[in-house]
């Protein structure tokens, strides 16, 4: 595994590990290659670093998707011209 | 050929049994009325204006009503947002607006959020507002998904049906967009 690390910089992940790192991040992915990223994410600090920023930014995304429609605009919304339509 | 291809003359409305309008009806408002908080969502980051978003769902809506019969039956929420997309980018021609960043942090207050703490709700919101912001600094290609994928947490499928771009081009920009939001993030201290 130690190979296929990226030695030049603790701040970089290791290319080939990006997209398993953001499927890793967003629940997206098979178990197996979830193991795989972790274990990898764990011994190199590039890797690591960049899956817990990546958990943080999504975390911070999923939460600003909790907000709902003021209820007079759904009110309006819901008795609007479309009802003819149908 | 089956008969009702040879059909010319379009089905008067009286002819259609009021059962039949009921469940056309009904089946409109189970699937679609509850995508209302995700169109809504969409369409304010989309127009940065709380009345335009309004105009713009109610028009989405209108669109899908007219359309429904044509509808698929998969992914009802790419589907709404390929609508809302089309009926956003209308608004934005006419208004001939360019979409400013400045309003968005209001635009997001105007929101309503869900039952949180005051402290809570003002820690939440500065670090919100900072992220809207990387958001909105986002090429548009890029933020369209970001907000399907990682806000509203659509499928990679369901993104790639509401922007009609291959599935491995969502991957690839979703992927891009979250390094530059990470690197923004990071130069404000944020994480």
């Amino acid at each position: 595994m130690r190979k296929l690390m990226n030695p030049s910089s603790v701040n970089e992940p290791c290319r080939h590990m990006v997209g398993l790192l953001n499927r890793t991040a967003d629940g997206r992915i098979s178990p197996w290659f979830k193991w795989y990223a972790l274990a990898h994410a764990a011994r190199c600090p590039g890797c690591g670093q960049f899956l817990d920023q990546l958990r943080v930014v999504l975390s911070s995304l999923r939460t600003s998707g909790e907000q709902s429609v003021p209820s007079d605009v759904e009110a309006r919304l819901l008795n609007g011209a479309w009802r003819d339509e149908l | 050929m089956p008969l009702f291809l040879n059909r010319t003359k379009p089905i008067a409305s009286s002819e259609v049994p009021a059962d039949a309008v009921r469940r056309h009806r009904d089946r409109f408002e189970y699937l679609v009325l509850p995508e209302l908080p995700v169109l809504y969502r969409m369409a304010t980051r989309l127009t940065r204006s709380a009345e335009e978003a309004e105009d713009v769902v109610g028009q989405t809506l209108l669109n899908a009503a007219k359309g429904w019969v044509s509808f698929d039956g998969r992914y009802v929420r790419s589907w709404l947002i390929q609508i809302l997309r089309r009926v956003a980018s209308d608004v934005r021609g006419h208004s001939q607006r360019p979409v400013s960043t400045a309003s968005t942090v209001e635009l997001e207050s105007d929101l309503v959020s869900s039952g949180q703490d005051v402290h809570e709700e003002a820690e939440m919101r500065l670090t919100q507002a900072e992220l809207v912001k990387a958001v909105d600094a986002l090429p548009e290609s890029f933020r369209l998904i970001v907000l399907l994928c990682d806000v509203e947490q659509m499928s990679y499928e369901e993104a790639a049906a509401s922007l009609e771009i291959p599935v491995g081009t969502v991957r690839s920009r979703l992927f891009r967009a979250r390094r530059q939001l990470r690197d923004a993030l990071a130069d404000w201290q944020v994480i």
